[in-house]
């Protein structure tokens, strides 16, 4: 079985996800790491955004169970459409395999608390599939430092072409 | 949470939205082609163990629907004293038997699906289906992924949809274009000579254009 990206990284470093965090989760797909991610936040809760009406099934039945999780059927391109579902949170989980993931993440920052942080899964080979991976890397780097801080990339070796970044506002 | 609630019934209330006749007509249109492709696959292993069993049977008769019927249907006693008197094979038809009653049965299953997506095509897209029938009019929605892509399109586009592969490469090769995709097994087209058929096609998209047009914004 393949293991969640989020397990990968939380190996390799601790993340400062506490008890009552409240999470916004881009590209939330049938649901897995949202529900590795309720486990860890029992007070808090986690809004989880995705686009496909078929995927998102899973994850209403998995809101069943646990309280602390909200579906929203939404483009993450379009944050004005679930603007008013959604409380400021502490963390932006986001994991979008499109090549604006970056300017996704841009538009979705005005959810995000002062003190708050980020962790974004990049996917390089969505970025640009003919360039190298260093350079698509370097990009994604100097593109991001424009607006955010970068505190540490990690490489996800589970899973191919994907780097973690964690941001700091 | 009160909000929590307020998510879930947004959330519902936009998945029934979004469960639209084409998204049911594509799934259908998925799942007919794959019990097709299994079809094909099990004929083709059904031939090549009648080559170990009874040769002289696959020799004698070549229509497969005819074949299938004979090995589900009769005994051995009886194939041999209608179509073959002798065989070099090792006569054993129990197995055979079994595989040719399940391609009946996955056969009729095709069948039924097929009768529903043409139901729901006639019913959704009346004009579509009456003018590329409901073969065609189901693979252009799979193609297009859904009924307003497809209502968008302009009919050049429709006319190559799914030839994508030969596009790029002759543009990539600066050679020519391709003439047609999925609509060249249309009735119009596949009957005519080979330089009758890109005009043919033209105009078989651009009917097909206005369509889908006037059934999607009715």
């Amino acid at each position: 079985m393949k293991i969640s990206k989020l397990t990968t990284l939380r190996k390799k470093t601790e993340l400062p996800i506490k008890e009552d965090s409240k999470i916004l989760y881009l590209g939330a797909s049938h649901g897995v790491t949202v529900d590795l991610l309720s486990n860890l936040v029992p007070k808090g809760h986690i809004f989880a955004i995705e686009i496909s009406p078929l995927t998102i099934q899973n994850l209403l039945f998995l809101a069943d169970k646990k309280k602390n999780i909200s579906p929203i059927i939404a483009d993450a391109n379009k944050p004005e459409t679930y603007k008013n579902l959604i409380t400021k949170v502490d963390i932006i989980y986001q994991d979008i395999a499109q090549k604006n993931q970056i300017e996704i993440l841009f538009k979705n920052l005005q959810f995000l608390k002062s003190d708050g942080f980020i962790i974004l899964m990049l996917k390089l080979k969505a970025i640009s599939s003919t360039l190298p991976d260093e350079k698509i890397f370097q990009k994604a780097k100097e593109e991001l430092s424009k607006k955010l801080k970068i505190e540490n990339t990690f490489i996800i070796e589970t899973h191919k072409d994907h780097v973690a970044f964690i941001l700091k506002n | 949470m009160d909000m929590r609630e307020k998510a879930i019934e947004f959330t519902k209330e936009k998945l029934k939205q979004s469960l639209t006749p084409d998204l049911v007509i594509i799934q259908y249109a998925h799942l007919s082609d794959s019990l097709n492709k299994t079809i094909l696959i099990l004929i083709k292993k059904l031939k090549d163990l009648l080559q170990i069993e009874f040769p002289e049977l696959l020799d004698k008769i070549k229509d497969e629907k005819k074949l299938i019927e004979i090995i589900s249907e009769k005994s051995l006693e009886e194939i041999k004293q209608t179509y073959v008197k002798e065989t070099v094979g090792k006569q054993n038809l129990e197995i055979l038997k079994q595989l040719s009653l399940k391609i009946q049965s996955i056969k009729e299953l095709k069948n039924q699906a097929d009768k529903y997506i043409e139901n729901l095509l006639t019913k959704h897209y009346p004009l579509l289906t009456k003018i590329a029938g409901s073969y065609i009019a189901s693979r252009l929605l799979m193609q297009a992924s859904s009924a307003e892509n497809l209502a968008k399109m302009p009919s050049s586009k429709i006319q190559i949809l799914g030839a994508e592969k030969a596009f790029f490469q002759s543009q990539q090769n600066q050679t020519r274009t391709p003439r047609f995709g999925v609509i060249a097994s249309h009735s119009s087209i596949s009957r005519l000579p080979e330089q009758q058929k890109a005009r043919e096609a033209r105009n078989l998209a651009s009917a097909i254009s206005k369509a889908i047009k006037q059934d999607y914004f009715r």
